[in-house]
């Protein structure tokens, strides 16, 4: 699903650095409407690049803003706004094609005492996993425990049986799991994401 | 820096010294058993393939440092860890040892057993 999304992101980001790009072209002058006809030989992308090749002849007709009044020609405005379309969706997709930041394989503690505690994450999951199977009505539970400046933040996900409270329940897990992981490593949790999937109550057996 | 480089006059002291960390280790409350290490296995070897698994024991001019892997009881594990370390200290004092440091990793939670839930509410 991570894969799929960041797919999907850098389709889209790439479509609009193109788009920004072309208007950029167009209302510069560097790209004309029949080199785009040539290239995608489309009506309504003839049509679009016809239209953002005009921009910059006309002029603002509205209600004064600022210092742009009637008469002030837009395409300053068309050229600044395309620069920093194409700006964002560079950034955008060298965010997106950077590798995601990875979880250190252990928390280290230190102490007064000579030496340290290293507790491997997994551990640290497991923990908050336990711990929020220890609440009424929770059937599963998984749990992430990422650190972040000197505290713990964490998401987990349940699935809770179908005769459960989750106004409660909820609160109560993330409570849970919260006092847990500070009372085991002595770090703050800052937050605990959690989400709830409901147990399908099972088909009932039929007996003749 | 000596026994480093004699090899017959250091490695069955360690290993009988990592026989004495782990057994004291064993013993204390909240451990719930000795781990071989999670990213590598911790060893301390002897002569004549002698080992001893979850220890690790490192000379170095401070004295000696231990680096013992557990897996634990879901328990606080600051003060656990300061009792493995006190523990170990206290098992290789007879034996005129200076400890250095002793570095504890916790490799596993060990939930599986029945009286945890116990403890832990404790």
């Amino acid at each position: 699903m991570r894969i799929l999304n960041r797919l999907l992101a850098l389709l889209l980001l790439t479509l609009l650095l193109a788009a920004a790009l072309l208007t950029l072209g167009l209302v510069t002058g560097v790209l004309s409407e029949a080199l785009v006809q040539q290239a995608w030989p489309y009506a309504p992308v003839s049509a679009i690049a016809r239209d953002v090749a005009l921009l910059p002849t006309l002029t603002y007709q509205g209600t004064p803003i600022g210092p742009v009044g009637p008469g002030t020609p837009i395409g300053p405005f068309v050229v600044g706004g395309a620069i920093m379309v194409a700006l964002l969706a560079i950034l955008g997709i060298i965010r997106e094609l950077m590798p995601p930041p990875r979880r250190a394989r252990t928390l280290v503690l230190r102490g007064d005492a000579p030496g340290y505690t290293e507790i491997a994450y997994d551990t640290l999951d497991k923990l908050a996993a336990y711990s929020a199977r220890g609440v009424a009505g929770v059937e599963q539970a998984r749990a992430r425990v990422d650190p972040k400046g000197g505290a713990l933040n964490v998401r987990c996900q349940v699935l809770v049986s179908p005769f459960t409270d989750l106004a409660t329940t909820g609160p109560e897990v993330e409570r849970t799991i919260a006092e847990r992981l500070t009372r085991a490593t002595g770090l703050p949790v800052r937050t605990v994401q959690l989400r709830a999937v409901v147990q399908e109550e099972r088909a009932r057996r039929h007996v003749r | 820096m000596d026994a480093e480089r004699d090899p017959a006059r250091r490695l069955p002291d360690d290993v009988a010294l990592a026989r004495a960390a782990l057994a004291a280790t064993r013993n204390v409350a909240g451990v719930a058993g000795i781990s071989r290490g999670r990213y590598a296995i911790a060893r301390t070897f002897g002569l004549g393939g002698e080992a001893v698994e979850g220890v690790q024991l490192t000379h170095d001019d401070a004295g000696l440092r231990v680096e013992v892997h557990v897996g634990v009881r879901p328990v606080p594990i600051p003060p656990l860890a300061d009792a493995i370390r006190a523990a170990v200290v206290a098992a290789l004092a007879p034996a005129g040892i200076v400890v250095a440091a002793v570095d504890v990793w916790i490799d596993e939670l060990r939930v599986d057993n029945a009286a945890d839930a116990g403890e832990e509410a404790g």
